[in-house]
């Protein structure tokens, strides 16, 4: 299959990721304008006293063979494992997660043939239940092979908490009376309704 | 012997124009950092059985539905801001008839308002301001 899409859900610690990568990004970009600007005749003072450029490159070039003791060197040998450790870790969390597009549900196999599913007809069966609760006024599902996604409009501003809730609850339910899988359902409210404009209290 | 290495570099105008591409590509990752992929939900419940959420239109679309039921209040205007670790911020700015007291008009919409703002964990600011002139009326 040439075209797969991917895992929407991620990993909590690739926020940690995207954030060391931002405080990375900020300093090659800082950094990267104070060279620029040095580059182009900017006052080399200035320009060291805002940045510290010519200090640190100062530091980092005069340094020799002497200049660290075994201890030192251990130190930063340790250090440089354990964050190569730490950020291929964190690089590992930010990979995104293929998995295969929808196919049909395979309920049953045997010498006889194959009962199977198209994914329009759980999503019909879901939308359907969604649709039985009197405040939804439309709903669409997304059968995903792992999750069933289900968007709702209502019509009723009132109690929009159990409304989401109730039409879940008949969702699973009927998943279990067509004995599809039971699988998560992720339902949201995608719309809102404002054709009678004003509800009276 | 760094130091020398770095002086015999191509020249300047070379120099500077890798600089900028550096720069330039560095933008670019930040855009891609701090850009959304998708629109951010705000969460009422995550669960193993699934999870219930609202897009933030419709949700401000209820918020206003229910702050333009409450007494005294003649137009609404909501936002929804979601936060990353579920919950939110609704802003709401309504219109009222002059003669109305501001405060007992904003304890009116915060009270109306409970019943999405307590589920979705929103934190509701409420404004209210006087009706202008031709502003439809309750």
């Amino acid at each position: 299959m040439l075209r797969q899409r991917l895992r929407a859900d991620t990993s909590p610690l690739a926020f940690v990721g995207r954030l060391l990568i931002l405080v990375l990004a900020c300093a090659l970009l800082w950094y990267g304008l104070m060279l620029a600007w040095l580059a182009l005749g900017g006052p080399p003072g200035t320009i060291d006293a805002i940045s510290g450029y010519r200090t640190a490159y100062d530091a980092l070039a005069g340094l020799g063979e002497d200049d660290l003791s075994d201890l030192a060197r251990a130190i930063a040998a340790g250090v440089g494992l354990l964050a190569f450790l730490v950020f291929g870790y964190l690089a590992y969390k930010e990979l995104p997660r293929p998995y295969l597009t929808r196919h049909d549900l395979n309920l049953a196999a045997d010498e006889r043939g194959t009962v199977e599913v198209a994914p329009r007809a759980i999503e019909r069966v879901a939308e359907t239940a969604a649709l039985s609760h009197p405040s939804v006024a439309s709903a669409t599902g997304r059968y995903a092979t792992d999750y069933l996604a289900i968007g709702i409009t209502v019509r009723r501003a009132r109690d929009v908490a159990e409304t989401l809730e109730d039409a879940q609850r008949r969702v699973v339910e009927a998943l279990g009376t067509h004995d599809l899988p039971l699988l998560p359902v992720h339902l949201t409210l995608t719309g809102f309704d404002r054709r009678t404009r004003r509800e009276l209290a | 012997m760094l130091r020398q290495r770095l002086r015999a570099d191509t020249s300047p105008l070379a120099f500077v124009g890798r600089l900028l591409t550096f720069v330039l590509a560095c933008l670019l990752l930040l855009i891609g950092l701090l850009v959304p992929r998708r629109e951010r939900l705000v969460v009422l419940r995550r669960t193993d059985h699934g999870s219930l959420g609202a897009r933030r239109r419709a949700l401000a679309g209820v918020a206003r539905s229910l702050t333009e039921q409450t007494r005294g209040v003649s137009a609404a205007k909501v936002k929804v801001k979601p936060r990353r670790r579920g919950g939110g911020r609704l802003r709401v700015n309504a219109a009222r008839p002059r003669p109305t007291d501001e405060k007992a008009v904003e304890r009116s919409i915060a009270d109306q308002l409970e019943s999405l703002t307590g589920p979705f964990r929103l934190k509701a600011s409420v404004r209210t301001r006087a009706g202008e002139r031709g502003e439809r009326v309750q």
